[in-house]
């Protein structure tokens, strides 16, 4: 087995709103090893961003506040390193790309001055060294015409380009880990599929760790080795991606797995969908944040809160009815 | 960019014709007869018909215009009656001045304004912010000759610092100019410093609530560089068109702090025109006024380029291009 590199323990972030905070991250549990890619799923509000810009520490204090857990990242406590120590740490061992590659850019500065200015913050190199680093990075991703290409602003390139230089500036430093958020949510489909299979040759080729947000389970299959599956703040349900697939254990990723449209059916079918709204993160019920929505919800998911625990060998799920679920698919198969 | 800049001057012979007909006919039209109020009470009729005659004023007015747009084309501005000198050179002689006054107002109310601005909007609803946007209220609302005024009183009589009137002199030393130049910038400093204070922040707020100075943060930049950098570049174009406005302002219309400071510059001289009826001069000067006017929105327009990439003068077609 790889090494551990991340272990999220217990998260939760809070947002001031009104006299109770909204629960954007509430007790998030997860880790991820060396040189692999956990993909977070779920739906908007979920908690995906807040849980990764409470990884990189960049949760807006006021109304922000991340009130407890703990984020051991290669052995250390992010939480409770300073700001000046984070600061190394961010765009350095931890970097990260966005969902719009359209207003993630400056638009003020150009494409090689954005990517040289990270690796001569981080890599205490000249203006003039990093710059040409720059141009290689460019290079790396695949922009034609690199040295001309850097010397432009964002608004002279493309939404895949862009995507492009931002995963060029977040690799520059060859972090340890990469969290992406959503970052083909923007493009056109074709672009997709090359800003990820990009990703994936650079992840082997620096050997880096990724963190994959999205909502998108096509691009969890395609790109993730282990799935945590977020709902209301809460994961739950967390395993590698073939088991999360091929035996999801959760009433939520069932949801979620058969909202997917499906080509191979022979009529034509409407799309599923789960019915009713993720609960007021201010207000969250007693038991189970999913029971409202859930067809085999019973007495106990409303009176008391499922906890993320093993059913089987790192499959870890949140619901009353694991067992029995995992039980009866045995049978069935 | 050049060919931008060569349209946007031919743009402006419209724009200057449009003046010189406003210019010419509220000369025209003002109360008061020119002639008798330079000849004084005593004058017989005669002599101020003779005079009327002598200044061209009983002619039609088209051929009045007519000549007035002709010595304008010849960049000449006619002579003033009541210095009978060339109304160019009591321009020349006295617009330095006000360049003057009104860059050193300028200078204070960017080093003041700027720094408050971007901390009113980084400690947005904090008590500096409270404070300092209340002071950037009263101080845009702050009438100039009260405020001139008041700081005569204190400065210069209650605690005989500094000088009320004139400019000094460069006889008398570089200091001698300084300290006479204190009072009045500060007096007309104010309405802009506080403009700029509020701009700054509204602009600033934009800025640092987008998306790429998150970028930044994630980038491991510290605070400081993330905001001096990457936010307030961007904050500065409505910052620099807020600054084009009130710079013309202040070349053009110092009257105020002129007359209050004695400062010998060109708000003077219109007025004291104004005063004497001398309408060569005022239409003269305005003239001046408004090509001043209309050259620094022209500069303003140009140095948009330079803090926003975005922003071209060129027609060159396509945003992006590439995949």
């Amino acid at each position: 087995m790889s090494n551990e590199l991340l272990r999220v323990t217990d998260l939760r972030t809070y947002f001031a709103a009104g006299p109770d905070p909204a629960k954007a991250v509430d007790g998030v549990t997860f880790s991820l090893n060396e040189g692999e890619t956990l993909g977070i799923v779920g739906e908007s509000g979920s908690g995906k961003s807040v849980t990764a810009m409470s990884i990189m520490r960049l949760i807006p204090n006021p109304p922000g506040k991340i009130v407890s857990g703990e984020i051991i990242f290669s052995g250390k406590n992010l939480l409770q390193l300073s700001e000046a120590a984070m600061r190394r740490i961010r765009g350095n061992e931890i970097s990260m790309i966005f969902q719009d590659p359209m207003t993630a850019l400056n638009p003020s500065f150009t494409i090689g001055n954005q990517i040289a200015e990270v690796i001569e913050l981080h890599q205490k190199m000249t203006s003039k060294e990093a710059g040409k680093v720059a141009v290689e990075m460019l290079k790396m991703v695949g922009i034609p015409e690199a040295e001309e290409r850097a010397k432009q602003y964002p608004h002279q390139f493309s939404g895949g380009m862009r995507q492009r230089a931002m995963i060029a500036m977040a690799l520059s430093c060859k972090p340890k880990l990469l969290i992406a958020d959503e970052p083909t949510t923007a493009l056109d489909v074709t672009v997709q599929a090359q800003i990820l299979n990009l990703m994936k040759k650079l992840q082997k080729e620096l050997n880096t760790s990724i963190i994959m947000i999205t909502h998108d389970l096509g691009v969890v299959a395609e790109t993730c080795d282990y799935v945590a599956v977020m709902y209301a703040g809460r994961c739950v349900e967390y395993s590698d991606t073939v088991t999360l697939f091929d035996n999801p254990l959760h009433p939520y990723t069932w949801g979620l797995l058969a909202s997917q449209p499906n080509l191979d059916s022979k009529e034509k079918q409407k799309l599923k969908t789960i019915k009713g709204n993720p609960p007021d993160l201010r207000n969250l019920p007693l038991g189970c944040n999913f029971a409202e929505r859930c067809p085999h919800a019973q007495h106990i998911c409303f009176e008391k809160e499922p906890q993320l625990s093993e059913i089987e060998n790192n499959h870890l799920t949140a619901c009353h009815f694991s067992k029995e679920w995992l039980s009866s698919r045995g049978e069935v198969s | 960019m050049l060919k931008y800049i060569i349209k946007r001057i031919i743009g402006l012979i419209p724009v200057l014709f449009c003046v010189s007909v406003v210019v010419f006919v509220i000369t025209r039209v003002i109360p008061g007869d020119p002639a008798a109020v330079m000849l004084g009470p005593q004058a017989t009729n005669e002599a101020v018909e003779a005079l009327r005659i002598k200044l061209g004023l009983r002619d039609p007015l088209l051929v009045q215009y007519g000549r007035f747009l002709m010595q304008l084309l010849r960049g000449d501005l006619g002579t003033s009656i009541a210095y009978n000198q060339p109304v160019l050179d009591l321009i020349l002689d006295t617009f330095p001045n006000t360049v003057l006054l009104a860059a050193s107002s300028l200078l204070i109310a960017t080093i003041v304004a700027l720094p408050i601005g971007i901390l009113s909007a980084v400690k947005q609803y904090s008590i500096f912010d409270y404070l300092s946007m209340t002071f950037a209220l009263v101080g845009v609302s702050m009438p100039v000759y009260w405020l001139g005024l008041m700081l005569v009183l204190l400065f210069s009589i209650k605690l005989q610092l500094l000088p009320s009137i004139g400019m000094g002199s460069l006889s008398n030393g570089l200091g001698d100019i300084l300290s006479h130049l204190i009072l009045p910038s500060i007096a007309l400093a104010t309405i802009p410093m506080a403009n700029f204070a509020r701009i700054t922040r509204s602009s600033m707020l934009e800025v640092v609530r987008q998306d790429y100075i998150r970028t930044a943060r994630a980038k491991g930049l510290s605070e400081w560089k993330v905001i001096i950098k990457h936010s307030l570049k961007n904050a500065m174009v409505p910052l620099l068109t807020v600054m084009g406005m009130q710079i013309s302002m202040m070349l053009s219309g110092a009257v105020l702090t002129e007359t209050i400071f004695a400062w010998p510059g060109m708000g003077r001289l219109v007025v004291d025109a104004i005063e004497k009826r001398d309408f060569i001069m005022v239409q003269g000067s305005v003239m001046f006024l408004a090509f001043i006017f209309v050259f620094v929105n022209l500069c303003v327009d140009v140095l948009y380029v330079l803090v926003n990439p975005r922003i071209s003068y060129d027609n060159k077609g396509g945003d992006s291009s590439g995949a």
